[in-house]
């Protein structure tokens, strides 16, 4: 018991806690602080994308096909001519944003889901739980295959799919914490002073478990951009023309051995971006939930 | 020991169960009418053809009753047509399991010899360069796309060097690419939990007393810290598996290999549901097989369980 009590003391004080301390103390943190530089320069190139990019990502130029890498084209053309520098600049925009997007949506399903689970518990938490355990039962990218197939392919249908993907772990690790908490003296308290449920939840749940899935959520934006990327790298999700990092590997690799180029900078951006979020979650998850991590 | 394995297998049931409900179902899921999907937009005024093609699904009767014959024919390997090739599904879907298997199978043992021996290694060195180094190289493999990686391999060991055929299948030579592609993921996160997983068992007393009673450093640390790490890392190797299989989709599509990931994407493009139902149904159930060996291991590594 005391463990609990302590853990969620933590918990507690740092749901509380202001953003600027906690970001004090991911600063600390080498691989932490590296990955968020690094994410905040990649949020910068989203943003400023019509800016940075020289040259319209959609603009065919025959005349200047499967040009190399140069002054000219940073990251060398594609075979149309399109400028592989702006295309992979503009795709950052649509990969962080199906990434976050993805997430929201695992997020808004799987926190109610958890709560309703643990809170209310007997037929309610075995019919989650067991639709958890349906979900689980097709591994890694087979269920976002499966919801693509019934929603048939597009970049908003594979959103959907990988939010869908990432409910099991959010209902899981909120159910849990909402099962320890609802035991403890400061939610009985609660309700025996007549604290409705809502207010229940919100007050008194929701802030003890927002650690945990601000740890999962840093890690699962990660996830999220590379099982988007990979569904459209099979044709599953965005389509040509659009810059996505997936869709610009999938064409560019009918073209590996002419044009490395075409590969090799969208693979890199989603590696880095991976990358950075990673390091990032590591850290949070170092600070603020110990025991989630191996 | 009989009475753990009867424990196990009733457990999977309910899950192999609702599999097969949420597989059959799929085709009702799909927004519109699900013949007229089939058939193409085209085909909405051709009513007589709409009607033959939903008589031979079956689709005018009850749920169900549809649901019943899935299972019927399904427990007798029947897994009913593909739409597009017209040829039986469970011929399809075994045709294609041996590439995708083999490349599964050879991925997963790189992943975990290479995780093990990087992980043990990392433990042991602790603190040091080697542990840095080995966990930086986990950081970039769990960010690394598979596909991306697969087509470096192919660019540096097969357009350049020519040490590698870049496509196809067939022969050892064509796998050794793939499965390295395929493998680095789950090598990565293998390692990090081998790592942890040995570390917390060095905080054991038991580990001090085998240190104590003057045993080498090199049994202590096989013999004693990793078979009792190993417990979790077969967890996590089982769901491991499962998410390789699905991988293999990817890599399969990279290296031009024809599999289940051949056939399951063709099949989601040319909105040919029963090859996707089979495949899906499958992956899962052998996933669930998987699930169950991995329980079925516990016993063995650790007697707990076993006499429990």
């Amino acid at each position: 018991m005391h463990i609990s009590i302590r853990g969620f003391a933590t918990a507690r004080s740092l749901a509380a806690l202001p953003g600027l301390q906690a970001i004090r103390r991911l600063s600390q943190n080498a691989g932490a602080s590296a990955g968020g530089i690094l994410l905040v320069a990649l949020l910068a190139v989203a943003a400023l994308a019509p800016v940075l990019a020289p040259r319209d990502p959609l603009k065919i130029s025959p005349q200047y096909s499967l040009t190399p890498p140069g002054r000219e084209f940073l990251f060398g053309t594609d075979q149309f001519g399109r400028d592989q520098f702006s295309r992979v600049v503009w795709g950052a925009r649509i990969s962080l944003r199906v990434g976050v997007i993805a997430v929201l949506i695992s997020v808004g399903a799987g926190v109610p889901l958890g709560v309703a689970a643990g809170y209310y518990g007997g037929w309610l938490d075995l019919a989650v739980m067991r639709l958890i355990d349906l979900m689980l039962a097709f591994p890694g990218i087979l269920l976002a295959l499966v919801i693509v197939s019934i929603l048939g392919p597009g970049l908003n249908n594979v959103m959907l799919a990988v939010g869908i993907y990432g409910i099991p772990s959010y209902a899981r690790v909120v159910r849990g914490s909402v099962l320890v908490l609802r035991g403890q003296p400061f939610v009985e308290a609660a309700q025996a002073i007549g604290c409705g449920v809502s207010r229940l939840v919100a007050r008194h749940v929701l802030p003890n478990v927002v650690a945990p899935i601000i740890v999962l959520s840093s890690l699962n934006v990660a996830g999220a951009i590379l099982t988007s990327a990979a569904l459209s790298f099979l044709g599953l999700g965005a389509q040509p023309p659009t810059p996505e990092w997936g869709a610009l590997l999938n064409a560019g690799r009918d073209w590996v051995r002419e044009a490395w180029w075409l590969t090799t900078f969208p693979g890199m951006a989603i590696m880095i971006t991976v990358l950075a979020i990673n390091m990032v979650g590591d850290g949070l998850r170092d600070i603020l939930d110990p025991q989630l991590g191996e | 020991m009989a009475r753990y394995l009867r424990q196990r297998l009733t457990a999977s049931l309910p899950v192999i169960f609702g599999v097969s409900i949420l597989v059959f179902l799929m085709l009702h899921l799909v927004p519109g009418d699900p013949v007229m999907v089939l058939l193409g937009e085209n085909s909405a005024g051709d009513t007589a053809a709409l009607d033959r093609l939903r008589q031979t699904l079956g689709l005018n009767d009850p749920l169900p009753v549809q649901y019943g014959r899935f299972v019927w024919r399904a427990l007798h390997g029947d897994l009913g047509r593909s739409i597009r090739l017209n040829l039986p599904i469970t011929e399809l879907v075994l045709q294609a399991l041996k590439p995708t298997a083999s490349l599964a199978v050879a991925a997963m043992a790189v992943a975990v010899v290479g995780g093990v021996v990087l992980g043990v290694t990392a433990a042991v060195q602790r603190g040091r360069l080697m542990d840095n180094a080995a966990m930086f190289l986990g950081l970039v493999g769990v960010s690394m796309p598979g596909f991306w990686l697969g087509s470096l391999l192919i660019f540096v060991f097969s357009v350049r060097l020519g040490w590698f055929p870049a496509t196809g299948q067939g022969g050892l030579d064509r796998l050794v690419l793939p499965t390295l592609a395929l493998a680095l993921a789950p090598l990565a996160v293998l390692a990090r939990l081998v790592r942890s997983s040995m570390l917390e068992v060095y905080r054991q007393p038991y580990v001090t007393t085998a240190r104590a009673k003057g045993l080498t450093e090199r049994v202590v640390v096989y013999h004693h810290t990793l078979r009792n790490a190993l417990v979790p890392v077969v967890t996590l190797a089982g769901l491991e598996f499962g998410r390789l299989l699905a991988g293999a989709f990817v890599i399969e599509t990279v290296f031009s290999r024809v599999g289940l990931g051949r056939l399951a994407i063709t099949g989601i493009l040319n909105k040919d549901f029963p090859v996707v139902q089979g495949v899906a149904l499958l992956v899962a159930l052998i996933y669930a097989g998987i699930n169950l060996l991995v329980d079925l291991s516990y016993a063995y590594l650790d007697p707990r369980v076993r006499y429990g």
